[in-house]
């Protein structure tokens, strides 16, 4: 039997459009450079597919903003260079990429990070940021790979009804 | 006779008509400019944080919360205010201000209830005083920043 090993300290740091988002390590497949993406809009709302994972089908990979907005191809921003790719949530899904303008490996115990919750306050159903920390004189967010992942399926769902909402509309 | 007793506060100015008050042990500090940074996802009312002797601390509009509507601000005042979260610990928020707070007396006989057209802070008001011939909700600062409240105006972030 082998255990799997945890690294609760390790995080990929993410930067989009300015905003520090770090995701555990343990959430994440691999990390990947947007020129190995098969780019084209799709109807669930990603830029492209990613085959290499070995993880059975493509996987969809999604572009959102700094304010975590779903963005379509012609919107992406020349600076997104890579993505990550989430760990699928089961056995049934796949994983799920992300673009971002930079990563960087991120051990927040070396960097002597302190990490608070997010204030309670701001807490809201959908939002997949739970926590935040000082980062070289900002505030970065940590969002969990499985709560990134619902995050995004819910943005590819919205994106999908308003597809749909939009050819209904044209048919009448 | 006995002499009447008074009890220092605070009393804040959010905006939009709103004032209320906050006890003179439960504002820590104005701060007159701070780096703000938004949070993505987040209700209108609190998507905004500081850093604060290190630590993190949300920015409530408070206009925002209760009427909904945000207002260009000529400043970027903020008051830091501490309350008792449980018996061991107490912890700070921010919140915006459009002017500094003043330092007032409230008498123990001013107590009175909120006016009809201050329903809206029935929610957050532990009590009430007449201060200038204006009734002043006095804030429960642990459940305003609970997130258990019924916020009246529950709107993301877009």
């Amino acid at each position: 039997m082998v255990a799997s090993v945890h690294h609760p300290e390790l995080y990929v740091h993410m930067v989009l459009d300015g905003l520090d988002l770090f995701i555990p390590q343990d959430d994440v497949l691999s990390v990947e450079i947007i020129a190995d993406l098969e780019v084209e809009q799709t109807e669930i709302g990603s830029i492209g597919w990613f085959g290499q994972h070995g993880h059975g089908d493509d996987a969809p990979v999604f572009c959102i903003t700094g304010s975590f907005e779903l963005l379509e191809l012609d919107e992406v921003p020349k600076s997104r260079e890579y993505f990550v790719l989430l760990k699928s949530l089961d056995d049934d899904t796949l994983p799920l990429g992300l673009t971002c303008d930079e990563l960087e490996d991120m051990n927040v115990q070396k960097e002597h990070l302190y990490i608070q919750p997010v204030p309670p306050i701001m807490r809201t159903p959908r939002s997949p940021i739970s926590e935040l920390l000082i980062y070289e004189g900002d505030v970065a967010c940590i969002s969990s790979g499985p709560d990134m992942s619902k995050y995004l399926i819910d943005l590819s769902e919205q994106y999908m009804d308003k597809v749909a909402a939009l050819a209904a509309a044209e048919m009448v | 006779m006995a002499e009447q007793e008074a009890t220092r506060a605070w009393l804040l100015d959010f905006g939009q008509g709103l004032r209320a008050a906050v006890g003179a042990h439960e504002m820590s500090h104005v701060l007159m400019e701070a780096d703000i940074f938004n949070i993505p996802r987040c209700p209108t009312y609190c998507n905004e944080v500081i850093v604060w002797e290190n630590e993190i601390l949300p920015v409530l509009d408070v206009g925002a919360l209760l009427t909904g509507r945000r207002i260009e601000r000529e400043n970027d005042l903020l008051g830091v205010a501490v309350y008792q979260l449980t018996d061991i610990y107490i912890t700070y928020v921010a919140m915006h201000l459009v002017d500094l707070p003043q330092s007032i007396y409230v008498e123990d006989d001013s107590a009175c209830p909120l006016s009809d057209y201050q329903d809206i802070w029935k929610p957050f008001a532990i009590s009430c005083f007449e201060h200038e011939e204006t009734p002043v909700p006095v804030i429960d600062l642990r459940f305003l920043f609970s997130g258990n409240a019924a916020m009246p105006t529950d709107i993301l972030t877009k």
